[in-house]
């Protein structure tokens, strides 16, 4: 009898047993997979797409942001054939496009056909006529508050092979990565009538908003900046222009701006060339701007000192079939290395080259980073191949900035090591970073080397302070202020020889002179007025450093 | 004799309660689907009224539109600052 009762049992847990392992190999084993079938069956994907992040100034200002607008998109095949008419004659009074092309695109035989992007209100206007197979798709897009203010430093939005937002040129394109953060995945289960389910498998993975930028940029000195130059270049007649303040201290850039520029929404209507940013991509040759680090360098060097006089300057000075000439034809005998720089004298920075020699420039060409990149966070900075053969002539011209090029910026922070005790900072225009987390990581200033000692700085900036308060731009200077600066006016190399008629006129200076808040260059291309840098270049930069002192509440000195 | 069937007519009556809990849970849940999609609609629209009135703040707040405003209701630029310091005084008494 037992017998019995045992083989029941074992009966029972064998089958028990067999149950057991069965739902341990579907519940378990196979459980993701069945699991995913039933969303697929179930659930739908929805990819949410990452906010971009904005570009802010030092205000917190954002000149780059998101805004919402709509996809208006039509199903041709919904649209009854004798509304067609109707339909593109109403559509293209609104989205302001001419009735053919709407026409055209809903008589094509397609399920789908985008018909344009709109703002809210049009949205809002469209919706009201209840339109049948017209419907709207909810879009972020790039939107820019101060217009096409910086448009060269912010660069622009487009889309890339596969139609996803990308940034090209300025900060858009360099820190494109960080700031168009990572799409997530919705996971949604819903019931038999398309209405979600609160359940475990719905989730939101991963999407990470982009990561916002905090510039260095100065929203009231740029504001200024690109009035002035506005200004100017009708003023002065000239073909166009850029401006680009730095604090020499930082590195941080606080102004930048050219024109002619373009806007960044509609930047598909402008020539490509126009979207480089001509600070960072344009070589050219600074004129007598570059004087001051030459005389940095040869006074660093120990080779000539402010009082140091010219014994070759009471004439032109030949080398070879050239002869080097002051702009005005005016020798002084003897002159000073204070007065060279005062007077912007050519046959006085030959000589200096002639007592530095070709080893010595070359040593602090490299020091000064010219023909290096800065290293600037933009897209696009180029720098000049490097000269293999130099002849008496080269020296001799790369003395006074012709025969030599750079790009502005370039120049721009190598000037700066002189406001800066000598001390050469890595340009930013980023400040720090927000991330979508909440945190900030902040991008400290960088120093990159010392061309030059805080002794050669001060005594340079004293000869800088005598160019501008007894030089040629004295009349336009602002009373009161110490301001250190040089004229620059270069000719432009045409196929082999210069014009003579035409010129890239400049100023470089940094002010208060004793405290420096700020460095400025300011260069006019092709000005028709005057020629020289003094007359134009030098009036805009007075400017602008009077507004900049009134907006930092700095009171005059003298 | 008495003990087991207290103790299985306890274990039946938690068991049946706990059905009938989660058929009543699960009743909710499946009509929560209505207001979540309520809620979701509301974000959205929301999001959106934010987005659109942040749009216009940027735009009025903008140096550009100041600007442009300041010209049309006729303000001028300044040109000869006046700086307010502290002044030195005539006489000093020892």
């Amino acid at each position: 009898m037992n017998w019995r009762y045992s083989l029941v049992f074992g009966v029972f847990v064998v089958a028990f047993l067999l149950v057991f392992s069965r739902l341990f190999y579907w519940q378990v084993i196979r459980a993701e997979e069945l699991s995913l079938m039933g969303q697929m069956q179930y659930g739908r994907n929805i990819v949410i797409m990452p906010k971009r992040g904005e570009i802010k100034t030092s205000d917190g200002f954002p000149i780059a942001t998101q805004k919402i607008s709509y996809l208006v998109y039509a199903n041709p095949k919904n649209i009854k054939e004798l509304d067609k008419n109707k339909v593109s004659r109403l559509l293209s009074s609104i989205l302001d496009t001419d009735v053919a092309s709407i026409s055209g695109l809903l008589n094509r035989n397609l399920l789908w056909v985008s018909l344009g992007i709109v703002g809210k209100e049009k949205k809002d206007e469209i919706e009201k006529f209840k339109l049948d197979g017209i419907d709207f798709e909810q879009h972020f897009s790039r939107f820019y508050p101060e217009a096409s203010t910086a448009a060269h430093l912010v660069g622009f939005v487009g889309k890339d092979n596969e139609g996803e937002d990308k940034g090209y040129f300025g900060l858009e394109g360099f820190y494109n990565r960080q700031l168009r953060g990572k799409p997530g995945i919705l996971r949604q289960i819903n019931d038999a009538m398309g209405r979600p389910i609160i359940a475990k498998m719905s989730s939101d993975e991963d999407k990470i908003d982009g990561r916002s930028l905090n510039l260095h940029i100065d929203r009231v000195i740029q504001f200024i900046v690109e009035k002035k130059l506005k200004y100017g270049i009708d003023k002065y007649g000239a073909s166009g222009g850029m401006i680009a303040v730095i604090n020499p201290k930082t590195g941080g850039i606080l102004a930048m701006s050219a024109f002619p520029a373009f806007d960044q929404k509609n930047y598909d209507e402008y020539r490509d060339e126009l979207f480089k940013n001509p600070f960072i991509t344009s070589l050219y040759e600074p004129g007598s701007t570059f004087k001051s680090l030459i005389m940095a360098s040869a006074i660093d060097a120990g080779l000539v000192r402010p009082d140091t006089k010219c014994p070759i300057c009471s004439a032109p000075i030949t080398i070879g079939e050239y002869e080097i000439k002051t702009w005005n034809n005016k020798y002084i005998k003897n002159i000073t290395m204070t007065e060279v720089i005062k007077h912007s004298d050519n046959t006085g920075m030959v000589y200096v080259s002639r007592v530095m020699g070709l080893k010595n420039m070359m040593i602090y060409f490299k020091k000064f980073g010219i023909g290096d990149i800065t290293g600037i966070d933009l897209q696009g900075e180029v720098s000049p191949i490097a000269r293999k053969n130099w002849y008496p002539i080269d020296i001799a011209t790369a003395s006074f900035g012709q025969g030599i090029s750079m790009t502005p910026l370039e120049l721009l922070v190598g000037f700066s090591a002189i406001a800066n005790e000598g001390k050469r900072m890595e340009p930013h225009i980023v400040a720090s970073i927000d991330t979508a987390d909440g945190k900030n990581i902040l991008i400290p200033p960088k120093e990159i080397n010392a061309p030059i000692s805080s002794r050669t700085a001060r005594i340079m900036t004293e000869m800088l302070v005598n160019a501008v308060n007894n030089g040629e731009a004295k009349w336009a200077k602002p009373k009161g202020y110490r301001i250190a600066g040089k004229t620059g006016t270069s000719q432009i190399p045409i196929a082999g020889h210069y014009d003579v008629s035409k010129t890239i006129a400049s100023f470089i200076g940094f002010a208060p002179a004793d405290d420096p808040k700020f460095a400025m260059l300011v260069i006019l291309d092709r000005p028709t007025t005057s020629i020289y840098g003094a007359d134009t270049a030098a009036p805009i930069f007075f400017s602008i450093a009077r507004d900049i002192f009134n907006h930092y509440g700095i009171m005059p000195k003298e | 004799m008495k003990r087991p069937i207290i103790c299985i007519s306890i274990l039946v009556i938690i068991v049946i309660s706990l059905s009938i809990v989660q058929i009543f849970i699960s009743n909710k849940l499946s009509t929560s689907g209505i207001e979540l999609a309520i809620i979701q609609f509301k974000i959205g629209k929301y999001k959106v009224e934010n987005a659109i009135l942040a749009e216009k703040l940027l735009t009025a707040s903008s140096y550009t539109y100041i600007s442009n405003k300041a010209e049309i209701e006729g303000f001028i630029e300044s040109k000869s600052p006046i700086y307010i310091s502290r002044q030195f005084p005539i006489a000093i008494g020892r």
